[in-house]
């Protein structure tokens, strides 16, 4: 089932969702915004749950690096120490708390825009006077979401069957390994969106200047309700969370 | 040995690709798979190696269920090259691809390096050595990813159309290095749209895939 809303709609959550967990200042606001995304994720049709298990391998590789923050920054109360010096310390822990949740909201929230077909997610970025270019790369990158995920899964498989068990690696070569199966993946991607680029180019792409959809774009009543409860909630976040300083 | 029995598999609901399936795979002889696009060869290969799992019939690799073990396990006896060389690509150079599953292990070997070296001349990729496998042509990549299963002594290989872009020297090569896998006792599955493999060899067994349905030729 497609979302019954405007892309823009959807794009607002998205980019609200995302504003709020860069603006968050600490680990509690943050985890409220990741639970209302959580939520929109449902109210959506989607199956964050799910979601979530299926990018866990993805999720662990954020938490090492999270894992190796907190070491790094001092500060705060010790909560492991090791021969004299503090390992974890509760500002460390914070820290890396705060960046598992970050990543969280911004996966989640992207999501939302896997709800729409791309030529609707196109059509309305450009009503948004986004030149059609970047609305059209915009709308290919969200349909490659879901593709990537399933190339992640893939790669861990090939790399069982090269006889690695990565449950029983430890965690430097651990690292080592996840940085042989996102590598390949990124460059991948890179060598592929440049010959994406060219092919259109060689279609001619930009022959055209104005562009007609078949299908109209038009918001309906429960857009604007929409929009208008999310600017609420946003506003109201931003207010609690600066309003104490 | 792989014994398929009355296997079903589908991919969504209501939409079988492989329709009761019973056959068995023995080692020692070669079997070359046809069949249209989209017929299901490549989900029969999935299957036999427990890339894709069904619970629809038995998959039994040498007298096991292998519905719960992992692709890992499994990998002991059952090697699988994948249709895309670009998915089993993972090193920053060719000859870090060959040896870092056994750096990682820990049994990068005498033994294992000597290996290497003979699959990377088999395989003409010795100047190849420190190249970035991902930016190397097509038929190279191909090369590379069979040269990272024979670097594993399985007893059951499925190669998914490991000719399919290779030109006809090097097809060749390929052909007499999976005939003589076999005729060392190996057991291939080779999913082929060409009529490359002499059919006639004592150890060779025709199939193809028709409707999800896998028929003896
Ligand atoms: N991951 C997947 N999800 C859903 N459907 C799939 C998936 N993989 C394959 N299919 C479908 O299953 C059917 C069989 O696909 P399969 O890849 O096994 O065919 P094939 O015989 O290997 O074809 P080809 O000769 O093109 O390689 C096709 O209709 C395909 O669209
Ligand atoms: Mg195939």
């Amino acid at each position: 089932m497609k979302s019954r809303l405007d892309p823009r709609t959807t794009m607002l959550f998205i980019v609200l969702t995302s504003t709020l967990s860069v603006l968050a200042a600490n680990m509690y606001w943050l985890l409220l915004i990741f639970l209302l995304t959580l939520v929109l994720n449902v109210l959506f049709g989607l199956n964050p749950f799910k979601t979530l298990y299926r990018m866990r391998r993805f999720l662990s590789m954020i938490i090492i690096i999270a894992f190796f923050q907190s070491i790094a920054s001092s500060g705060g109360k010790p909560i492991i120490r090791l021969l004299g010096a503090n390992i974890v310390t509760s500002k460390g822990l914070e820290d890396s708390l705060s960046f598992v949740l970050r990543m969280g909201i911004v996966m989640l929230a992207v999501l939302l825009g896997t709800r729409h077909d791309s030529r609707d997610m196109i059509d309305g970025l450009t009503k948004l006077k986004i030149p059609y270019e970047l609305a059209f790369m915009t709308g290919i990158a969200l349909k490659f979401i879901p593709l990537f995920g399933q190339e992640f899964a893939d790669r861990i498989k090939a790399v069982s069957l090269r006889g690695i068990n990565i449950n029983k690696l430890k965690l430097p070569k651990k690292i080592k390994l996840y940085s042989y199966i996102l590598v390949p993946a990124i460059s991948g991607s890179i060598i592929k969106s440049r010959d994406i680029a060219s092919s259109m180019e060689t279609r001619g792409f930009r022959a055209y200047h104005e562009r007609t959809s078949l299908k109209e774009l038009k918001l309906k009543l429960v857009d604007y309700a929409a929009m208008t409860v999310a600017l609420a909630v946003f506003i109201l976040i931003i207010y609690f969370m600066f309003a104490r300083r | 040995m792989i014994e398929l029995i009355d296997v079903s598999f589908a991919y969504n609901k209501n939409n079988l690709v492989l329709k009761n399936i019973t056959y068995t795979f023995n080692e020692g002889v070669l079997y070359v798979l046809s069949g249209k696009n989209g017929s299901g060869k490549t989900t029969l290969g999935k299957l036999m190696c427990g890339l894709v799992k069904t619970r629809q019939g038995v998959v039994k690799v040498r007298g096991k269920d292998i519905y719960k073990m992992t692709v890992g396990e499994i990998s002991e006896h059952v090697g699988y090259l994948y249709q895309n060389p670009d998915l089993q690509l993972f090193a920053p150079t060719v000859y870090e691809e060959l040896v870092f599953p056994y750096e990682l292990n820990g049994k990068l070997t005498d033994e294992i390096k000597e290996k290497v070296e003979k699959l990377l001349k088999d395989f003409k990729l010795d100047d190849k050595r420190k190249s970035f496998p991902l930016l190397m042509s097509l038929g190279e990549r191909q090369r590379l990813a069979l040269a990272t299963i024979m670097m594993r002594d399985q007893r059951f290989i499925i190669f998914d159309e490991p000719t399919a872009s290779i030109d006809a020297e090097c097809k060749r090569m390929i052909q007499e290095f999976i005939q003589a896998f076999v005729e060392n006792g190996g057991g291939a599955l080779v999913i082929s749209h060409d009529e490359d493999f002499d059919l006639n060899g004592a150890n060779i067994k025709s199939l193809r895939m028709e409707g999800g349905v896998l028929y003896e030729k």
